[in-house]
């Protein structure tokens, strides 16, 4: 296992060659931008560059995005990607809000830690460039994830009830997601969310979003690390996902040329009698 | 938190991962705290009534305005005529600041905030 | 408050009072949650079903006004079952006795007949917070905006000590602070009767020390507050400099409050909107935003954090620093500083809480006062081992009623206060686009069974009035108030909600009533 150290320095002489030979016109990443604060920082020259460093884990896809959407003609931008970031950016690309030509990943690899941190099977990029890729470990496998995805309809809506009753509206799980990137954005009103009170109807606020980021939530957690009132929102993905999985054999994020089976089954009728999956039998009464 | 600053112009807000208060969270007025900052109704000059509207007036001219009529109002009627309200939204050297003037200018301690509001 | 935030997640028993924290702290309430998470009990004492009572353990819906007779029945029980930390009331604190005697002056059920909450429930929420290891209490202005604001906050403390909950990491008393830098601008001596650091204007050693520091003759007569200097308009106050404040919104009674904003010979104001109080002003000084300027805010743990200028004011607008250095030497006092941080060290030096905040120590995390100096840590929470003052006194909190309740003419309760979209008097959030898309017009919540006699649905208009004016807001239906109340948000200038409140003040702090008045409230005809 690489120390972060090392890994920075990687990353820094990564970052100034690519500048260096006009591989890309800005890298972007993590910064020391001033005394001790971290934040976000677009590096247009090697020197720069120096300011860099990796943590704390800060999802980078959403805001690449939107430095790549306001960017001229032939401008490319290198990224430095966890897995989740890369993950992310590769459904925006799917999606059209990025584009794959404008984009070069650097990859980051998550500590066990780190994956432990975030219940994330995946911690690392496809196009790993610094670090060693470590086991992840299987969400459905937490016991806080179990206790909200197991048990009879009765059970399972209370805990969640008591759960999704704490929202404050902050818009921040939709603010924090690389993925919400809908305008205007359903969330924000009539007919379909009642404005100017909170909590927020469970089922309209919720389940759409999670409906809505169905069959391209990358698990990456920025919504749940964004929501002050602790809100398990990964969790109702982590659900979607399997279902995803089990179902179709499909995952978000790990091909970019990869299309959604959901989007591409609904152009023709479904055929009768398919097989429902095992799974949802357990989601029953 | 953190704000996004593209060519001059704060255009978004960000929680700070880091901090120990705020813990990578923000509410929903703290998401929106950018959006007031360049709203064109902000006053961008010093204003002076003249009868029923205002008018641009200069720096200079504003400052000694204000100094004169204060000093005015003490000389006739007692420092303890004047009186201040800092502000729970101004930052603690600001309020500092503003204790000083009117404390140390009118020698009287008619200086509060709306802190009970 | 006497602990730090991230504490309330290890208290085994949280008490809210008079707080709305989903909406109005819910950063804060994220630690409540996370106590609640671990087991912990959480109980709330509000007259409405609030968003933090919806996800409370217990929710107590008191009586508006009654928080003594409440808190008295809770103590009363506590000492009758012994279930009071007698070593800590004999080692750490005095005035036990003659507090014991008020306390069982009291029954729980003369209590119970005056809060409306069954006796029962009044012992069991006394239970849970008595027996509980550690049990911390936050408040915010349910409690102080009464006329016995102060005495509601000392029955809280006497609480807290009857019990040892005081000095410890989890235990602790909670004043919710509300805007962001309340707490620094009391710490910051903008208070009429304290310089910085909370030193007494009175004290002729305090007042001689500043005299030489500032190279002035200084009052030792405390000076007047905002309700005092505004009532005072054009006679004792003849000119008057309001630094982003918004009295014509904020205040009580506020058709008097824009009667006497005219009234001054001269007045002044600083701010960067055009807001309802500059419109008043002789001379209006564009100041900047918080995006705008270097210097610290002080949050309600008593931290000291750095804010740091990213753009420039726009259009000739100033720094606020610079418009009162400015000022200050137009009127011929030495405000030579050339940053921030040139103020900080001159408050280092006058104010010993304050000693060891330096700029060079703030810039991650901050510091809590108090920090006496450049080696010390900050303060995660006070009183430990042994309160400021030395010992911690009982004091018998004085219950006061409401100064103006429901009656034949005015039948209804008004209630005040925020909600979470907006901010005091929306000169900011309003111009905001999110958080004017959530609430955009002023409305006032009633209860299903009142609007259905008064046949109003949702959305439709209200009148409400008061002996001191009246205001037409939208219907919003809900079973959170109880039958004959209304809550009003104060943030809307074209349904201002104080043109309706008393201004009858709490003698010792001098905080409206905002919580209780009397109304009425009818259908408004189109």
């Amino acid at each position: 296992m690489k120390t972060e150290q090392a890994m920075i320095d990687q990353a820094k002489s990564l970052l100034k060659k690519l500048l260096r030979d006009g591989e890309v016109t800005a890298a972007f990443g993590l910064a020391r931008v001033t005394g001790d604060v971290t934040a976000p920082r677009i590096f247009t020259t090697p020197e720069e560059v120096d300011s860099l460093v990796l943590e704390p884990k800060w999802p980078l896809a959403k805001p690449a995005m939107e430095i790549l959407r306001t960017a001229p003609e032939g401008y490319r931008l290198a990224v430095v990607c966890r897995g989740c970031d890369e993950r992310a950016l590769f459904e925006l690309i799917k999606r059209n809000q990025v584009d794959a030509d404008a984009l070069v990943t650097v990859g980051i690899a998550c500590s066990e830690e780190q994956a432990r941190a975030c219940l994330c099977d995946r911690p690392y990029p496809s196009k790993l460039d610094i670090g060693e890729a470590v086991h992840g470990v299987d969400p459905l496998d937490d016991p806080g994830v179990k206790y909200l995805l197991e048990g009879d309809t009765h059970t399972r809506m209370g805990r969640w009830t008591r759960v999704l009753k704490r929202c404050i509206k902050c818009y921040g799980c939709r603010n924090s997601c690389p993925i919400c990137v809908c305008d205007p954005c359903k969330l924000e009103g009539e007919p379909w969310v009642r404005r100017g009170i909170i909590p927020t109807e469970i089922l309209s606020f919720h389940l759409i979003r999670a409906f809505h980021l169905a069959d391209t939530c990358v698990a990456c957690g920025a919504c749940q690390e964004a929501c002050p009132a602790g809100i398990p929102l990964v969790t109702l993905q982590h659900a979607m996902r399997r279902a995803l999985r089990e179902g179709f054999g499909y995952e978000a994020g790990l091909d970019v040329k990869e299309k959604t089976p959901i989007l591409f089954d609904f152009t023709q009728a479904p055929e009768k009698n398919q097989p429902v999956p095992d799974w949802i039998n357990t989601l029953r009464d | 938190m953190l704000l996004k600053v593209v060519d001059g112009r704060v255009v978004d807000t960000l929680p700070d991962r880091e901090s120990v208060v705020g813990n990578g969270h923000l509410c929903i007025k703290g998401w929106s705290a950018h959006e007031f900052v360049h709203h064109p109704d902000r006053l961008t000059h010093p204003l002076v009534k003249k009868g029923d509207s205002f008018e641009q007036i200069s720096w200079e001219d504003a400052i000694s305005l204000a100094a004169e009529k204060f000093r005015e109002i003490a000389e006739q009627y007692g420092g303890d005529a004047v009186g201040g309200f800092s502000s729970a939204k101004c930052t603690n050297e600001e309020n500092y600041l503003f204790q000083k003037l009117i404390r140390a200018g009118f020698q009287n301690n008619n200086v509060d905030h709306c802190a009970r509001l | 408050m006497t602990n730090s935030i991230t504490d309330l997640a290890g208290s085994e028993c949280i008490f809210i009072i008079g707080s709305n924290a989903a909406e109005s702290h819910p950063i804060i309430m994220g630690e409540i949650y996370k106590a609640m998470d671990a087991g912990g009990t959480v109980i709330v004492v509000d007259p409405r079903r609030t968003a933090v009572a919806e996800n409370a353990n217990i929710h107590l819906a008191i009586e508006p006004g009654t928080d003594i007779p409440l808190l008295a029945g809770m103590m009363r029980h506590i000492i009758d079952e012994g279930l009071y930390d007698a070593e800590f009331i004999e080692e750490r604190t005095e005035g036990f006795d003659e507090f014991r005697q008020f306390v069982e002056g009291w029954t729980v059920e003369e209590a119970s007949r005056q809060c409306g909450i069954e006796s029962s429930m009044i012992r069991r929420v006394a239970e849970i917070y008595a027996k509980a290891d550690e049990s911390a209490v936050v408040y915010c202005m349910g409690i102080t905006q009464h006329v016995c604001g102060s005495d509601n906050v000392i029955a809280l403390c006497d609480l807290a000590m009857l019990c040892g909950n005081v000095g410890t990491e989890h235990s602790g008393v909670y004043p919710l602070r509300g805007q962001n830098n309340v707490q620094g601008a009391c710490d910051m001596g903008a208070l009429p009767n304290v310089y910085p650091a909370y030193q007494s204007v009175t004290d002729p050693d305090i007042k001689a020390k500043f005299e030489e520091a500032w190279g002035r003759p200084l009052s030792d007569k405390p000076g007047l507050t905002v309700v005092e200097m505004v009532r005072s308009a054009g006679s004792k106050i003849r000119g008057l400099f309001i630094m982003a404040e918004n009295p014509a919104l904020s205040e009580p009674d506020v058709n008097h409050v824009v009667e006497s904003l005219s009234k001054f010979d001269f007045l002044v104001v600083q701010d960067i909107f055009m807001s309802e109080t500059a419109r008043f002003a002789d001379l209006v000084l564009p100041g900047s935003s918080f995006a705008e300027k270097d210097g610290t805010f002080t949050n309600t743990e008593r931290r000291f954090q750095l804010v740091r200028k990213a753009i420039d004011p726009p259009g000739s607008a100033k720094q606020d620093f610079s418009i009162l250095c400015m000022l200050g030497n137009a009127l011929g006092l030495d405000f030579n500083y050339e940053s921030p941080a040139d103020v900080m060290s001159e408050i280092n030096r006058l104010a010993p809480a304050y000693g060891g905040i330096t700029y060079d120590r703030l810039e991650r995390q901050g510091l809590q006062w108090p920090c006496p100096n450049e080696e010390h840590p900050g303060t995660r929470f006070l009183h430990q081992g042994r309160f400021t003052r030395g010992k911690g006194l009982f004091v018998v909190p004085n219950h006061v009623a409401p100064q103006e309740l429901p009656d034949d003419e005015y039948p209804w309760y008004l209630n005040t206060g925020r909600m979470f979209a907006h901010y005091h008097t929306g000169t900011l959030t309003r111009r905001a686009k999110q958080l004017d898309r959530e609430v955009s017009r002023p409305y006032g919540e009633i209860n299903s069974e009142d609007a259905t006699q008064l046949d109003v649905g949702e959305g439709g208009a209200l009148r409400v009035t008061s002996r001191r004016g009246s205001i037409v807001v939208d219907a919003k239906i809900t079973d959170r108030v109880k039958k004959g109340s209304i809550f009003i948000p104060f943030h809307f200038t074209e349904a201002r909600a104080n043109t309706l409140t008393n201004p009858a003040l709490d003698p010792r702090s001098k905080t409206p009533e905002f919580k209780v008045c009397a109304v009425r409230v009818e259908k408004e005809e189109s």
